[in-house]
């Protein structure tokens, strides 16, 4: 089964393997994943972060990465390794989570090493990008110190990652069968009126009227604008 | 904004690109005029770019499984820790290297006295010679007299092998072992022309090729009735591929718990499945079990 290496078709052309993650091929996809994960994953767990918390946040990412890629917002680079970008991201967007924890009081952002831990002027914000370092503590009380590398203060937007897997995700499966169905072949799928108006058995006017309903529920029932 | 259907389809029309130049520059032009205008298109993008990722992290979520179910992530996070990013420090290598060398001399020394005493090729050469007639560790596989001469060995060794055949027939456990081998490659179902134009069929296929990997590992690791409740849920599958391939390994899942005449039965759906790539194997094997 190992000799199944979804990336031996890459190792030669990087822009192949972008051009196939472009193109939706699955190959492609099940390579990314694979090195990612093993370059990601680490990361996180090292850094106090659970095994599930880790690899939700590389699936979001990864899934986020990929909707670039096939809209043309990501383009490939020659001489930058595609997963080297993607860690790049995914290690700002750990490093976005870790203010939702502060939060909770899960763990300590500070910024300078060595200044009073109860200091509350410690307890900053990520976005201020002066963060140089987080302290998470255990429950039996041991600290673990966390520098936060550099090179990773560029802007990113955890917003939207919260947008899409929780508010967005949420309100859509709260939508009716059919109109969860009309707004996945049309938004998703591409799917063109004729083709869901045979699906469902409907005129192909009855189905425009019925998608910019269901549109229009979607995003004013649950506050999407 | 009030979304009213004409600009609902305008801006849709747009972002797929549709329209002719002119029609597409009149639409830019009143982005540009009316802000909240421009403010719906972005949000429709947004809202189906977050409908994709949300399909795009439910694909990768059965990619996990995928590649976990056929060895190609690991299996834990200590093994992650330990395969990407924690090589062993040089000074505990050296440390443990006089250990190593120890242990290794050892099982060199176990190879090589199993090797000249208890190897098959051997195991004859010993019958043959008159100084060894008592093993010198009791030969759990054979029932060999303490006391007899050098010809009634080689007589006992010779015969003794064909009778044990013909008595008792290969056991469900033997049979399983020279019959059970890993799944090749599965191949795709879809099209290289025409990538990911179907997720959902995607998604299913993804689904299916995940549970026969996963009814594999645990047939593999012994748990053969779990293999079989796994399996089983492939009845259905679309991909026939998949339902050859499960439709073999329940026939295992089957001789592993030794129920022969359901095996039987299973074995012989799979002979007369034309499309079946197991149909040879499941000839001979049904010729075995009879």
């Amino acid at each position: 089964m190992t000799s199944n290496d979804p990336c031996k078709a890459y190792r030669q052309s990087e822009s192949r393997f972008y051009q196939e993650l472009r193109d939706g091929a699955e190959q492609a996809f099940a390579c990314l994943y694979q090195q990612t994960y093993r370059q990601c994953i680490p990361y996180a767990l090292e850094r106090g972060t659970g095994q599930d918390d880790a690899r939700d946040l590389l699936q979001d990412c990864l899934a986020i990465f990929v909707d670039k890629i096939r809209d043309g917002s990501y383009v490939y680079q020659e001489g930058v390794q595609i997963t080297t970008y993607f860690y790049r991201i995914y290690i700002n967007q750990w490093k976005k989570s870790l203010e939702s924890r502060s939060r909770k009081k899960e763990v300590r952002l500070e910024i300078n090493p060595g200044t009073d831990d109860d200091d509350p002027e410690n307890s900053v914000s990520m976005a201020s990008n002066s963060v140089s370092r987080a302290v998470f503590t255990g429950e039996d009380g041991d600290e673990q110190i966390i520098d936060i590398p550099e090179q990773v203060l560029e802007a990113y937007d955890d917003d939207e990652r919260n947008w899409i897997f929780k508010k967005l995700h949420r309100a859509f499966g709260l939508l009716a069968e059919d109109c969860r169905k009309m707004l996945h072949w049309f938004y998703v799928e591409d799917r063109s009126l004729r083709e869901i108006a045979t699906e469902l058995g409907m005129t192909e006017n009855s189905a425009t009227v019925k998608r910019f309903k269901c549109a229009k529920y979607l995003k004013d029932k649950f506050h999407l604008g | 904004m009030e979304l009213s259907e004409n600009t609902f389809f305008e801006i849709h029309e747009y972002l797929k690109g549709n329209g002719n130049p002119a029609a597409r520059a009149d639409f830019e032009q009143r982005l540009r005029q009316d802000p909240e205008l421009a403010q719906e298109v972005r949000l429709q993008k947004r809202i189906q770019s977050g409908l994709r990722a949300n399909e795009l992290k439910k694909m990768f979520g059965q990619i996990h499984e995928q590649l976990l179910s056929e060895g190609l992530l690991p299996a834990n996070h200590e093994e992650t820790k330990h395969t990407a990013t924690k090589p062993l420090p040089v000074s505990t290598s050296r440390k443990l290297w006089p250990y190593t060398a120890a242990a290794a001399s050892v099982v060199l020394a176990i190879g090589i006295t199993w090797f000249f005493y208890w190897s098959p090729r051997s195991r004859s050469h010993i019958a043959t010679r008159s100084d060894r007639q008592v093993p010198m560790v009791a030969d759990s596989m054979s029932v060999t007299p303490k006391a007899t001469s050098p010809a009634t060995d080689k007589q006992t060794a010779h015969q003794s092998l064909p009778k044990r055949q013909k008595v008792s027939p290969p056991s469900a456990e033997t049979l399983f072992a020279s019959y059970f081998s890993q799944p090749g490659a599965l191949e795709s179902p879809f099209s290289r022309e025409k990538y990911g134009l179907s997720p959902a069929a995607l998604t299913q296929w993804r689904t299916d090729t995940a549970t026969v990997f996963r009814g594999v590992r645990l047939l593999e690791e012994g748990h053969a009735a779990s293999a079989l409740e796994e399996l089983g849920k492939l009845e259905n599958s679309r991909y026939q591929e998949l339902k050859s391939n499960a439709a073999w390994y329940i026939a295992l899942a089957l001789l592993r718990l030794d129920q022969r005449e359901k095996c039987r039965g299973q074995l012989n759906g799979i002979v007369t499945d034309n499309a079946s790539p197991y149909r040879e194997r499941a000839r001979r094997l049904l010729e075995q079990l009879d």
